[in-house]
């Protein structure tokens, strides 16, 4: 494994789980009421 | 530990809400993050070790992983959050120095100290066949609080249980029996 495709896999291997997680760690909003 | 740091970010999330998720997540992974690219400058080193557990072993790591370079990258993560008030740049700081703490009991002895200190620290829990079932407890721990928290309070983890699962999708990948290093 080279040093380039070990240190993306770093970089992604975290950053990117942490943008779904925080993503759906948002508040849901509230649904507009029918009528 | 990788899945745990994620764990460990929504676990902090649950006990402080006002702090940004997605900051907390990278606190928590900051000293890997810094890790990867620390090796392409090559001031670190990582050798493959196919087939013995952990599938890597890590030569020299004293730049992101040492106990005072923790505690140095902790202060400066935590002071660029300062101007969100000094609690938030504690929590922030903590969530980095977090990723040493969880380490600790994980790495075979590779820790040192300060930067080529002759010391090093590690309870090489790697090197045993339970590594990932003691960090799946941590997980079910951390993850169980985070969306505990999340149905009282409800400011956070909209969809806590998906959150949950992606964290615990993200260790079952990490099974060593999946990556032929058990």
């Amino acid at each position: 494994v080279s040093s380039l495709a070990f240190a993306i896999f770093c970089l992604a291997g975290f950053t990117v789980p942490a943008f779904l997680i925080a993503w759906l760690d948002r508040p849901r909003t509230p649904r507009a009421p029918k009528g | 530990l990788y899945a745990g740091h994620f764990a460990a970010g929504l676990a902090i999330k649950a006990r402080v809400p006002k702090a940004p998720t997605l900051w907390l997540l990278i606190g928590t992974g900051l000293l890997d993050i810094l890790f990867g690219p620390f090796v392409l400058m090559g001031i670190e080193r990582v050798t493959m070790t196919p087939g013995r557990p952990p599938g890597f072993s890590l030569d020299f790591i004293d730049w992101s992983h040492s106990l005072l370079m923790a505690l140095v990258w902790s202060a400066l993560y935590g002071l660029a959050f300062l101007k969100r008030g000094r609690e938030m740049a504690f929590v922030l700081g903590f969530a980095v120095f977090s990723h040493f703490l969880l380490d600790l009991p994980m790495h075979p002895h590779d820790m040192a100290l300060w930067p080529f200190s002759h010391t090093h620290l590690g309870f090489a829990l790697w090197h045993t066949p339970y590594w990932w079932w003691a960090e799946l407890a941590f997980i079910v721990a951390g993850c169980g609080y985070y969306w505990m928290r999340a149905r009282q309070i409800g400011t956070f983890g909209g969809r806590a249980g998906w959150a949950c699962l992606v964290v615990v999708v993200l260790h079952v990948l990490n099974a060593p029996w999946l990556s032929g290093n058990a």
